[in-house]
Parts: structure tokens; sequence; C-alpha cells
């Protein structure tokens, strides 16, 4: 079609390269299947009274663990006939269907390959063992136990590790640099972090000590003075001088948090991938963010910071937490494989840098997990925050991203979607051997600050985020979906608890069958589990006694919760997906139930929100709960194409908003619509595109931040008093 | 009166049958493409990946015949690699040109497609969506006009200057090893 040029070879040959990997075609199948959204516009016979035809194994595998969960059973009597019947209801998808019926040659499988168009190579992919299979992890003994165990990984790292985009806004000017003037210190009730533990500090991009706002502005922060209409900046905190020896620039803010007096501010050092240079074009220099950089600084007069010490660690920033005074810093390194040395451990061993240098992590201080498919190592130090020093440090091989703090532990779960040939077999009760996806955990015990890795276990399925774990009374509960793929792609949503050993007590194996779960949160004795399939099936499980956790209710609605949080005692927050009750999905709703009585949770308002997605579904620091003022904010993004082809333009108009609504205490009421930017990306000012916002309230006024601008408002009636344009 | 390219409202019938898994078994291959060249690393590539197939899913646009559905499909992917390729306020940060690509760039093995990746990187998006379309999908310039909703000129005229400045790019590389 084209004409040929001195390109097209190229460009062809390229595109043959770009394929797809198997693993990451499974991904989707499996984010597919765990999706409600497309159920009505897939073609099921009506008639069949088999629910979902052509995948007889899913309806018929699990059966047999179902034995303890009756209370969920009886709850949703014939969910699987549920897909049929809604295909009919979907107004939308009753077209589809009948036009795919009349095209007929459409295989009747759910989500299964087609004949036509296979998907995905179905085959389980067999890796190759690469050590002797053990059980638990172990201690590295000496330096050369590590260098094996990274050296025999199977998978390149690179593929895998944690992508930091954090990339520089402008060219390195050194310093800190100073406002004038002080703002008035007051004190006043205001909104912390958004955090899972009653105690444990989380970080953020946009955080308040009460009087001051700290925001992450590329490479800087930027302090402002929060006193309502007289709202100004007064300080700016430029991080861009910390590179340290060998490192070419720092990235940008990625995280900050408020310990009394002091600030920490996470940043990457970058450093340049002399390989990549004569590869890419002269102007390219291919970087790599290679050191997790913690900046303390001194707030004590907030507008004059000042920057105290820097500590680091290999890898990319994960996640971090502030309880007791004490710093708990998570990264990512993953290994570069082509460079080890088996006799230099700085080649394939994080380095700590406490103040005096980097220095490989002491071998007593690293553990190997049982299976390393990926050389890339979880570090985790301790620092005293008054004292600036660090502690203890941890690094773990082969272990995940996704970090759950308690009071006592900090746990480390990595969840693998593919099964392997020699992947530990798990035993689910009432099921039987399981190889499917799983994960695996690693507790760290506190010990005020003086870290030790005390356990390691693996339960079946796969988490969503750190609300799918809680521990108390030193047993862990974590909610996972699992699939046993020798058997049935059915997902099955699974609770499990773990005592300090990480040894299973006790479960509900198949909480729900054929449903994901969506969000989970733990109150007390009691798990809140979303699911969902059709309508959305809100679990109560009481988790009181850790050996026989049992369903109380199950409340059947519409569309399903991302986000669920504890408003008070007796309600329950829930952000999430609208729907109706084909399972049809429109739009967003925030809901709230009246969770009282556990065993009869009931929806006591729901209200929905004109909106495609909100950000507080990957990240629950965008939600602003506010339960003293009844207030409950967070930002929405919507997309619609318009336009016509051939004639006219085409046009994607984008909509961000932040939406605060007030809870009257039986309904919502929407309280403000806060424009943050409306209409064509390619016109939108860099800052509003992706409709990162955060909400605070300090005192009885509302701060809408994004790394722009502060947006200040009269809380109550929710009128403009203060707009500050924020300078790097 | 203009055919709308895909509604997501259901009017009207639907010519090509399409549930989910055919709509990926048939462009998993396309999309991919696309999502690799516009952000150059493989764990952005595969976000935007399954994001372009969720938002279909979820959406079920009503296409009329499978030229509409693949445009629907190269409109999505190339919203999505934008939003991705920048998103998150952690990251937003206008990469500087001279010290591009992220952590994690997508390498071939044969260093003269990652310098061609790299060059494709180097020229916006403009016109790297342009040649894209051009070249790995063997579009015809009226083609990629309807897609993006641009002039057959615009097109050409993007066509032209992206090869000029890819010829560049690769004669400095050149000229550099």
């Amino acid at each position: 079609m084209s004409e040929q040029d001195e390109f097209s070879d190229q460009f062809h040959q390229m595109k043959e390269l770009l394929t797809p990997s198997p693993d990451l075609v499974a991904r989707l199948d499996q984010a597919l299947r765990a999706d409600p959204a497309g159920d009505v516009a897939r073609p099921v016979d009506p008639a069949a009274d088999a629910p979902r035809p052509a995948a007889a194994p899913q309806t018929t595998t699990p059966v047999t663990a179902r034995k303890n969960t009756g209370p969920t059973r009886s709850t949703r009597p014939g969910a699987h006939r549920r897909p049929a019947l809604a295909l009919v209801a979907g107004g939308a998808a009753s077209v589809v269907l009948a036009a795919a019926m009349v095209v007929g040659s459409v295989s009747t499988s759910p989500w299964g390959a087609s004949p036509e168009y296979p998907i995905a190579p179905r085959e389980r992919p067999v890796l190759t063992p690469v050590t002797t299979p053990v059980t638990h992890a172990v201690d590295a003994g000496d330096y050369q136990d590590v260098y094996r165990a990274v050296a025999t990984s199977t998978q390149s790292s690179i593929n895998y590790s944690f992508a930091t985009r954090g990339l520089p806004v402008a060219p390195a000017a050194g310093g800190v640099v100073f406002a004038e003037d002080a703002g008035s210190q007051t004190w006043s009730p205001y909104t912390r972090t958004n955090q899972q533990v009653a105690g444990v500090s989380e970080a953020d991009i946009a955080i308040t000590d009460g009087s001051y706002l700290y925001i992450a502005k590329g490479r800087s922060v930027a302090v402002v003075a929060a006193t309502g209409a007289g709202t100004r900046q007064v300080a700016t905190i430029d991080t861009s001088g910390l590179t340290a020896s060998g490192e070419i620039l720092t990235g940008a803010v990625t995280d900050m948090v408020i310990d009394g007096t002091t600030l920490i501010v996470f940043l990457h050092g970058f450093t340049a991938d002399a390989d990549s240079w004569s590869a890419m074009s002269p102007q390219y220099i291919s970087m790599q963010a290679s050191t997790l950089k913690a900046a303390f600084f001194d707030i004590s007069d907030p507008t004059h910071p000042t920057l105290d010490s820097v500590l680091s660690q290999s890898g990319t920033y994960v996640d971090s937490r502030v309880y007791d005074d004490r710093l708990y810093l998570i990264s990512r390194y993953p290994v570069d494989t082509t460079r080890i040395q088996p006799t230099d451990p700085t080649t394939f061993v994080p380095l700590v840098d406490s103040g005096s240098g980097p220095v490989p992590v002491p071998y007593g201080d690293i553990v190997i997990m049982p299976r390393v498919d990926t050389a890339s190592y979880v570090v985790v130090t301790a620092t005293d925050i008054a004292q600036r020093s660090r502690t203890s440090e941890q690094a773990v091989l082969g272990a995940g991203d996704t970090v759950y703090m308690s009071t006592d532990n900090l746990y480390i779960a990595s969840s693998q979607w593919w099964s392997t040939s020699d992947a530990p077999t798990i035993d689910i009760p009432g099921h039987g051997a399981y190889q499917g996806a799983r994960t695996d955990i690693v507790r760290l015990s506190l010990n005020s600050g003086a870290l030790s890795i005390d356990a390691q276990g693996t339960v079946a399925g796969t988490v969503i985020n750190q609300f799918s774990l809680d521990e108390s009374n030193g047993y862990l509960r974590v909610a996972t979906t699992w699939n046993d793929d020798m058997t049935s792609w059915a997902p099955c949503a699974g609770l499990w608890v773990l005592d300090s050993s990480l040894n299973l007590v006790g479960s509900i194996p198949q909480l729900a069958s054929n449903e994901s779960i969506q969000s989970v949160r733990f109150t007390g004795d009691t798990a809140y589990v979303v699911t969902f399939r059709q309508v959305d099936p809100l679990f109560a499980v009481d988790v009181s006694d850790p050996k026989a956790p049992t369903v109380m209710s199950a409340l059947k609605i519409p569309g399903f919760s991302t986000y669920l949080h504890p408003y008070s005692d007796t309600l329950l927050l829930g952000v999430g997906v609208d729907g109706d009750e084909s399972g049809r999905t429109s739009g967003l709703k925030v809901s709230m139930y009246d969770v009282s009585d556990p065993l009869d949770v009931t929806q006591v308002a729901a209200t929905p929100v004109a909106a495609d997605s909100t950000e507080v579904s990957q990240d629950h620091k965008a939600a602003y709960v506010d339960t003293d003022a009844d207030l409950v904010g967070f930002p929405t993004m919507a997309w619609s194409d318009s336009g016509s082809v051939p004639e006219g333009a085409y046009i994607t108009t984008y909509t961000w908003n932040y939406l605060v609504f007030a809870w009257t205490g039986s309904q919502f009421t929407q309280k403000a619509t806060l424009s943050l930017y409306s209409g064509a990306y390619e016109a939108a000012p860099t800052v509003a595109t992706q409709g990162v916002a955060r909400g605070m309230r300090i005192g009885d006024s509302f701060y809408l931040v994004t790394a722009d601008t502060v947006s200040v408002y009269e809380m109550h009636t929710f009128t403009s008093i203060a707009t500050v344009a924020l300078t790097a | 009166m203009a055919m709308t390219l895909c509604e997501t409202t259901a009017v009207g019938s639907h010519a090509s049958s399409t549930t989910t898994e055919q709509v990926v078994g048939r462009y998993q291959d396309m999309v991919y493409a696309i999502c690799v060249t516009h952000t150059q690393n493989r764990p952005d590539a595969d976000d935007c990946f399954q994001e372009v197939f969720l938002a279909y899913h979820r959406k079920q646009p009503v296409c009329h015949d499978e030229e509409h559905l693949k445009a629907w499909l190269i409109r999505t992917s190339l919203t999505i690699t934008r939003r991705v390729s920048s998103s998150s306020w952690r990251t937003r940060v206008r990469p500087m040109p001279e010290v591009d690509p992220p952590a994690e760039a997508f390498r071939f093995d044969q260093e003269e497609l990652d310098d061609l990746l790299a060059a494709l990187a180097g020229l916006g998006e403009t016109y790297r969506s342009v040649i894209h379309l051009f070249y790995l999908e063997d579009m015809a310039v009226d083609q990629i006009a309807d897609v993006l909703g641009i002039e057959p000129g615009a097109v050409k005229m993007r066509l032209s200057r992206g090869r000029t400045a890819l010829r560049e790019a690769m004669a400095k590389e050149d000229a550099h090893v």
C-alpha cells in the first residue's frame, strides 16, 4: 500500500517483533475475566440452563469447596444464571447479542479462545527450575549464596522491575531556595493523608501539618501557608542539588511525609546507562533511577526549611511508613544481571548509604526467597527520624511490592500471576492441591526499628492492594482472588488467616466463586470484601476466630466499590463503579452502607457520579474523607468521543473535576464540582491533564491542591476565597 | 451525513461480531505496537495494552464496520499512551528531550531497530503517530487522515517532515557510532 523507502524494511521488521508476550496476553485475559463490564455483550445461549455454556468446567469444578460457604451460597441463589438473563435485559447489549447470534460463527465460549482468533496460548509456561527447590526462604550464609541466587534467576529483571518515570523538569541548580516572610502559626483541625492503619502515617505528594501545605512540584516542594483567604506560598525547596557522586541528576519528588518538625522528601538519583550511550542518538542519555533518597528537612520554621541529611538505598521507591517516630522505607532494586561479578558484592547486592557512603547490605541481613524468578530485591530500612540515623536494614531477594504495615510488623506481598511447574503446591481446604497464581508474603518484625525477617509464607491467589492484608492479634488476614487454571478459569474470592509463622490456620476458600475481588477493608474483627460479576456482593466476614472465619452477610447491589472506607462505627463508605441489575456498568457511584448489624448490612444511600474513572480506585490517598465536616471528595475523569468520519474532525474531550459530597446522615448531596480541566488533551496545561488533585480541609477552609495551583474555598458554601499559583 | 466512528451507546446494527476476545485476537499486535512506539518502555506499554482492551470491554463501542473498530482502537491507544506516558503527578514532569527515555526503555536485540525506535521517540507525538500508522500499519494517507481526524494534506506534511527528522536522527546516530 505505501511506497517503499529506506525505512520500510526496518519498520516492518520492528512490527514483526512487536507482539505482546503470552504472559501479557494472559494477564489481559485474566483482567478481562475479572472485569464484569463486558459480560452483557458476550454471546451466551439464553436458553441454556447451565450458565456459561462452552465453559462447562467452570460451572462444575469448585463445588467441593462450597461446604463452608453456606451463607454465601444461600444468599446467591441462581447467581449462575444471571449472565444469560442479563443479556436479554441489558438494553444496549441485546443489540450486540442479537447480531452476534445471527452471525453464528461466534464462539459461545465466554471469554474463551475463539476458533478463529485464538487469543493466547493457554498452556502454562514452563520455566526451568532454577535452584534446588526449597520450600522456605533462606538466610544468606554468605555473599556467594546470594550471588548464586541472582545468577540463576530465570527472568531478566528489566521486564518486571518497578518503573519510575520521575524525570527532571529543569537543569540542576543546587541548594535550597528560601522565600521571605513567615506565616502566623495557628492550629486547627485538618485533614491528614488518608492512611490504612491508625497511627501509621503514609506519604503523599501533597501533605499538611495543619498550618502549611507541602506540595510536590517536579523537583521542588512548594511550601504554602494555609491561612484561608491569605493563603500564599512562603518557601520553595529545590531538591535538584541532591545528587550523589556518580549521579547525573535527581528525579521528581516522589512522595513526602511529615513527622513532628521533620519533612522527609523521597526522590531518586539518576545515573547514565553507559552502555546505551552509543546505541542511542547523541542527544540521548539513557537514564535510570538507581538510588532512592530520603532527604530530611527541618521545618520547625516552615518558611525556612533546612536540609539536615540525606540517606539513600539502592532501587526505586515502593512505599514508606512512619510510626513511632521511625521511618520505614521500602525500595525495589532490580539487579543488572549482565554485570554481576562473583567477587564484587556491590554488583549484585543492594547498597545502603547511612551517612558514610554506600555499602552493600551485609549478607546476614539478606534473605533469599524460595523461588527467585526475577533478580530483584526489596530493600527495607528503618531510620530514627529525630536522630536522622539508620537503625537497621533488610533485603529480600525475590520479593514483591505490595506493602502493608501494622504497628508491629511490616508485610511485603508479591503476587505471581502465573503458575510454574516447580511452584510450591498449596493445599486449599476443600479444593486440594493448587499450583495457580499465588502471593508470597514476608513478615518483618519492626522491633522498634531493629528490623528482622521473621516469617515467610504463601497463599493462593493474588492481592489487589495493601488493603487486602490486615493484622490483628498476631494473625494476618489476606483476601485474594485465585483460580485454578488446571481445572477452571473461573476466579474465586478467598479469605485466608495466617498465624505469625504465616501458616494457614483458617480460611474461606470460596467466599464467592466466579467472582473477583474489587476492594477489601478490614475493621477490627470484620472483613468487608466486595466482589463483582453481575451485581456487587458486599460480604461482611467475621474474622474474630482465626480458625473459623464466617460470612455474616452478603449484600447484593448493582455496581461495585473499588474503595471502602470506614466512615464511622456504623457506616462504611464505598466509592466505585455504578451499574444496573444486569451487571452493565456505567459511570461511578458513591455509596454508604449501614454496617451496625454485620448480619444485615444495608445500603443507605448511593449517588451516581457521571465520570469514567477516579484516582481513588488506584490510590486511596486521593480520597478526602472528612467525618468531622461530613464531607467526601475525590477527583474524577471523564472522556468522550465526538465528531465524525470522514468529514468532520474527531475530538476527544477530557473532563477532570474534583467532586465534593456532603453526607447528611441519610444521603449524599453534591456540594461542589470544582473543575480541574475540560477540553482537548493537547491543549491541557501539563499539570491539569492528569487530574491528580488532593483535597484537604484546614479549619474552615477547603484546599484543592494540584501541582500548579492551590485553590481555597470556604468550606460551608464552597465559594472561592483564594487561588495561589505555585512556583517551583 | 457523516458516519459516527463508534458509538458507545448502541444504535444500529452490528456489522461484525465483536466479542472482546475476538477483538483482542485480531488487534493485539496492532495495539501493542502502538503502545511500544508511543511509550518506549515495556512496563508502560504493557499497562496501556491492557487498558486499551479494558476500555473496549467496558465501553463496548458499537462500530459499524471493521475499519471503524480499528480506528476506535487506534485512537484509544493513542489517547491512553498519551495519558500513561505522563501519568500521575509523581511523574508528571516534562522529560527533558536530552535525557529522555525512562528507566525501562524498550529494547530490541538489534541495535539498528533500537536506534530507529529512539529516533521515532524523538519525533514528538504529532509525527510519531503518523509515521507509525504509515509504516507499521501500512495505512494509506487517506485512512490515516480519517483515523486521526486531520486533513490528508496534514498527514502528508507530517509524513514528509517526520521522515526528514528520522533521517537526520539516524544520520547523527551513524556519525556517532
